[in-house]
């Protein structure tokens, strides 16, 4: 690809490649601004960037994590995925080859999500101005009622469920870019989560009271940051945490707490203590969440904001490292 | 009525104020038969200064007595004044609450012997009483609800003194003359034996053999102590202790042992005289000894280490049942691994129902948890390793009084709080790592009742300049002006403070297992040039990577690895990666070891020679690598390794050609030796580094230096070679210590 280039060479350029590729969706480009028409409830909408490193990784890559990142943002807010738009930043020089790929594999992922992108923009810039490519999206959807009460009224005793195995993204990716020879080696989890959360929903109603997908920061950063909302503690059976072999592998020998580290398919979820069975059965019959399982609860706070029961049956802290892990002990 | 008071405006009063230990300690019955032997008339009373003494009589008599009482104890006022009143005789009379505070907090005491022979005198109105005490011996700070130690202010108000206890207590002539805690079997407190469902089993004096029979059975038995719940076994069966362990999640930090008298002590350890006087100290605490190889223990007592804690009964319920057992018992603060101790009837059940067979309760409230103190004899020297029941809290009078209060928070390890009054610098009780929710609630009301005790209000706080310590985000967020103090200047200051070196320039050689550093990596093998206001590094441990941050404590060939990548090439590593682990390819190694966090620990460094010439890939607590590298030592080699110095802008401490000779000495030379000729490495470059620095009085600080042989090492060479070099003592040089410098370094940079 070559940077500067206007006019028709570029129309054409986006005319097979981008839009010939997303085909069947109904892009608007030649529009200053697609028309979405009516929306049938409350209009939800959010947006993401994505600038992961390397592209292509073991189950997955930058275009479907791109769609399935703003489609699990949706998701977890009880908001049906409706139309997204995409801007695609690119380094000069950048393989047309791995260009369709990755379009492709964007095209691939909003079908199989059933959201259809209705704008997009491509730019490609100097050399080193940027890593490759970046994608960043905007997605809207259409909240389903009845509406989540969220994290901030939370109240103690809440079970708290996972869907799945924790921080498989996480690692896959580090594990790719480092070329670190694990066995088994840890595959990303990334796939949108419509419809263990869609299953989850239409089960418990009012009585789900909060979903997080725990992406950047792990299962961590949604604890931390729905005690902060709500004033309570999360608290969390280290025992009960869904692990792969390969996550547990990696995280072991390269000491990182899987608590913390990213997963792109697996979300958190409290719900109302009485329901966590029946929580649990509406997950297992979706495929993408039929290891979920309740990891914990919502209890009063006393000191620390978010605990972790560890094997010896001592209530750890789990905090926050104020930026770059500096070990306490070590 | 007339002739007593002219005789008063003749024979003014003479005022005192006494300070240091002196409550809860039979002062004021002490002073008031001194006064009486003198025939002089006015009163005694504790204050919140310490004890006041105001008396009157003939001049001779108030001569005299003054003499002897400046001899017995420290006067810090001394005045003259008209008597307001007149007094009839000499009393002790009703606390005075108000004033600042000033005088020293009253620790807990061991029973007594005459307290012992009491108990098991069958004679004696208290013959099998577990709770005998007199005015020198018995619980206090753990039982104080507010100063100054008066029974009212503590949990013996509960029990009103019967006629008997009560008529000791106003008898000038007899043991308990004003003892706060006396009492007896009529009137005082009772234990009572429960099983895990809170059926009573025993509650009269059949509770002693009902224990005794159990322990020997081998039951392990939750007992409540002085300063909270206790583990106790029989510490001669293995399978029993390796249950405790197995209940308690504690695979092999150390036990200590508890012996009813120095002659079984005798029989379990090698006990020098310096051993033998902390081992009757009336503080109690667990002396770290050279453990007697002769099978009488469990070798689950100290996996792998040639040394066993030992104690003496603090009261007269450990006494009796060691007495009663008639063999060494395992006697460890009752809590699960990490947690903090259990003191609380309520709490004991439930806390300990997976760990305990038995419950030996009493309805003695404890106030303040405390957990046992530990120290060691070594080079001449007794050393604190832990400061807890019996030693805390530690006071000092400021030489200098000053306006600013301090509050410090210590580190994140082995946690304690010191406050700074006006007069006063103090050191609280160890609390334990922050690492456990338990912990740090722990910490936060200790920090709370602490300060209500000595009543101060907070001018600034002091911390640890790390980020992430819970001890410094709790001063952050108290909204008051905050102190941070780098880790290692902290250990210096206190060291200095210990020498009374504070008012000039130290050399501190700090190692540790780490210390935020100020250049965003860890410290931990520090050389300082350091006043309490003051902190320059001159030198440090050549640096090296942590492989896997925090996991490199548990796993110390992840050190080892580390150090090795930098002396060996990539076949050679290869080989060691597969001797520690299968899950590791060469790569990947690399990858973990370049991103790992920097450190120059010397803590490390020990375990990282434990690994690999012990094997010791996996820690159980901080420590057991350097401790059981220690124990392994063959002190028949007289060889030694050798840091290279090299001077620049700083002092390098290269430990690398060390570990090429280490490497290659692996296969001919047996452990022991290399564990020995690694140890003197250490003690030369020490003493070396002292040499270089000559112009400094040099003090040792930090964790490293509680290892027993290092500081022989250090002492001997140091000896030879005629350089100064300070050793820890009573304030302890690990963590433990850390809030005293930080208190004294904040108060030097806080501007007046
Ligand atoms: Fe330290
Ligand atoms: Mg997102
Ligand atoms: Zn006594
Ligand atoms: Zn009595």
């Amino acid at each position: 690809l070559l940077h500067g280039e206007g006019g028709r060479v570029m129309r054409r350029f986006l005319r097979e490649r981008v839009l010939g590729r997303l085909g069947e969706y109904d892009v608007q480009i030649d529009a200053d601004a697609a028309d979405l028409g009516q929306f049938e409830g409350e209009v939800a909408i959010t947006t993401d960037s994505f600038v992961v490193s390397p592209r292509f990784f073991p189950g997955g890559d930058i275009g479907s994590l791109c769609v399935h990142g703003v489609v699990n943002d949706l998701s977890v807010s009880c908001a049906t995925p409706k139309y997204m738009t995409l801007a695609i930043i690119v380094e000069e020089g950048f393989a047309i080859s791995e260009f369709d790929r990755i379009v492709d594999r964007i095209a691939g992922a909003a079908k199989a999500c059933a959201i259809k992108i209705v704008a997009g923009d491509t730019k490609v810039v100097p050399k080193n101005s940027v890593d490759g490519m970046f994608l960043s999206a905007t997605a809207v959807g259409v909240f389903r009622e009845p509406r989540l009460v969220g994290p901030k009224r939370l109240k103690t005793g809440a079970k708290l469920i996972v869907s799945g195995p924790i921080g498989e993204h996480g690692f896959a990716v580090l594990c790719a870019r480092e070329s670190l020879g694990f066995t088994p080696a840890p595959k990303s989890d990334s796939s949108p989560l419509q419809l263990a959360t869609m299953a989850l929903h239409a089960a418990l109603g009012s009585d789900l009271f909060a979903m997080r997908d725990a992406t950047r920061g792990g299962v961590a950063a949604v604890c931390h940051e729905w005690a902060e909302a709500c004033g309570n503690a999360m608290w969390i059976d280290e025992s009960q945490l869904p692990l792969s072999d390969s996550a547990r592998g990696v995280s072991e020998i390269l000491g990182l707490d899987p608590l913390f580290v990213a997963g792109e398919g697996v979300f958190v979820a409290a719900v109302a203590s009485h329901r966590a069975d029946d929580a649990l059965q509406a997950l297992r019959r979706v495929e993408i969440s039929r290891h979920a399982c309740v990891i914990g609860e919502v209890q009063p706070c006393r000191v620390s904001p978010v605990l972790v029961r560890r094997g010896v049956g001592v209530d750890q802290p789990l905090d926050e490292p104020l930026a770059a892990m500096l070990p306490r002990i070590c | 009525m007339s002739v007593v008071r002219t005789e008063c405006e003749q024979q003014p009063c003479r005022n005192f104020v006494l300070t240091g230990l002196v409550q809860g300690r039979g002062v004021r019955p002490a002073v008031s038969r001194l006064a009486v032997r003198f025939g002089l008339r006015g009163f005694v009373r504790n204050s919140a200064e310490g004890v006041d003494v105001t008396v009157t009589g003939d001049v001779d008599g108030l001569t005299a007595f003054a003499e002897k009482l400046g001899q017995t104890y420290r006067i810090a006022n001394a005045w003259t004044s008209d008597a307001g009143e007149q007094f009839d005789g000499f009393v002790i009379r009703e606390s005075r609450v108000e004033g600042s505070f000033a005088t020293v907090v009253p620790t807990d005491v061991a029973i007594c012997s005459k307290c012992i022979a009491d108990l098991s005198d069958g004679n004696s109105r208290r013959f099998g009483y577990p709770f005998t005490t007199c005015t020198q011996c018995g619980p206090r700070y753990s039982i104080l609800a507010a100063m100054p130690f008066d029974r009212q202010r503590t949990s013996m108000h509960e029990f009103a003194m019967c006629n008997a206890c009560h008529s000791e207590y106003t008898d000038a002539a007899d043991r308990r003359f004003h003892s706060q805690t006396n009492c007896c079997a009529n009137c005082g407190p009772r234990c009572w034996v429960t099983d895990q469902y809170d059926n009573v089993l025993e509650s009269g004096p059949g509770f002693l053999s009902f224990i005794a029979d159990a322990i020997v059975s081998g039951q392990i038995v939750a007992v409540k102590g002085l300063g909270g719940y206790q583990l106790m076994c029989d510490a001669t069966q293995r399978d029993v202790v390796a249950e405790l362990r197995t209940r308690k999640h504690r695979a092999r930090k150390p036990l200590a042992v508890l012996v009813r008298d120095l002659r079984m002590a005798v029989e379990i350890a090698e006990i020098d005289s310096g051993s033998q006087t902390q081992l009757s100290d009336p503080a109690n605490p667990i002396v770290i000894m050279p453990a007697k190889n002769n099978g009488l223990l469990a070798e689950e007592i100290s996996p792998g280490l040639n040394t066993v804690g030992v104690m003496l009964p603090a009261t007269g319920l450990h006494w009796m049942i060691a007495d009663r057992v008639a063999r060494p018992l395992v006697l460890t603060s009752a809590n699960l691994s990490g947690g903090a101790i259990v003191y609380r009837n309520d709490d004991a059940m439930s806390a300990l129902r997976e760990v305990a067979d038995l419950w030996l309760h009493h309805d003695r409230e404890i106030l303040r948890p405390i957990d046992d103190s530990v120290v060691q004899f070594v080079a001449g020297q007794c050393m604190t390793v832990r400061a807890a029941r019996g030693i805390s809290p530690m006071s000092w009078s400021r030489s200098v009084p000053s306006s600013d209060t301090i509050v410090s928070l210590g580190g994140h390890q082995k946690c304690s709080i010191g406050i700074a009054t006006t007069s006063h610098w103090l050191l609280g009780p160890h609390i334990g790592d922050l690492e456990t929710e338990e912990t740090r609630s722990r910490f936060m009301e200790e920090t709370a009742a602490w300060q209500k005790l000595i009543g101060n209000r907070v001018g600034s706080y002091a911390c640890d300049q790390h980020p992430d310590y819970f001890s410094s985000m709790l001063a952050e967020k108290s909204g008051q002006s905050v102190v941070r103090v780098q880790h290692h200047h902290a250990h210096v200051v206190s060291a200095a403070f210990q020498h009374g070196l504070l008012d000039q320039q130290v050399l501190g050689i700090a190692f540790d297992g780490s210390g935020a550093g100020s250049d965003q990596t860890i410290w931990g093998g520090e050389i300082l040039i350091a006043s309490p206001s003051e902190c320059n590094r001159v030198g440090y441990l050549q640096p090296f990577r942590l492989p896997g941050g925090a996991a490199a404590i548990q796993q110390p060939w992840r050190t080892a690895l580390s150090l090795i990548s930098q002396v060996c090439d990539g076949n050679e590593l290869d080989a060691w990666i597969h001797k520690f682990t299968d899950r590791l390819d060469l790569s990947t190694a690399c990858f973990m070891i370049d991103n790992a966090p920097m450190t120059t620990s010397m803590g490390r460094l020990f375990d990282a020679v434990a690994a690999i010439s012990l094997g010791i890939f996996q820690a159980d607590y901080e420590g057991e690598p350097a401790m059981r590298l220690e124990s392994a030592c063959d002190e028949s080699e007289t060889g030694s390794y050798r840091f290279e110095l090299h001077s620049g802008d700083s002092l390098l401490l290269d430990w690398r050609p060390l570990l090429v000779d280490l490497l290659e000495d692996l296969p001919s030379l047996s452990s022991g030796r290399i564990a020995m000729k690694f140890h003197r490495a250490v003690a030369n470059a020490v003493v070396e580094v002292a040499g270089r620095f000559a112009g400094f009085p040099a003090v040792v600080c930090g964790g490293v230096f509680q290892n027993r042989l290092l500081l022989k090492l250090i002492h001997d060479r140091a000896t030879a070679l005629a350089v100064d070099i300070r050793f820890p003592g009573s304030i302890p040089t690990n963590d433990g210590g850390l809030a005293l410098g930080q208190l004294i370094a904040a108060s030097a940079m806080t501007p007046h």
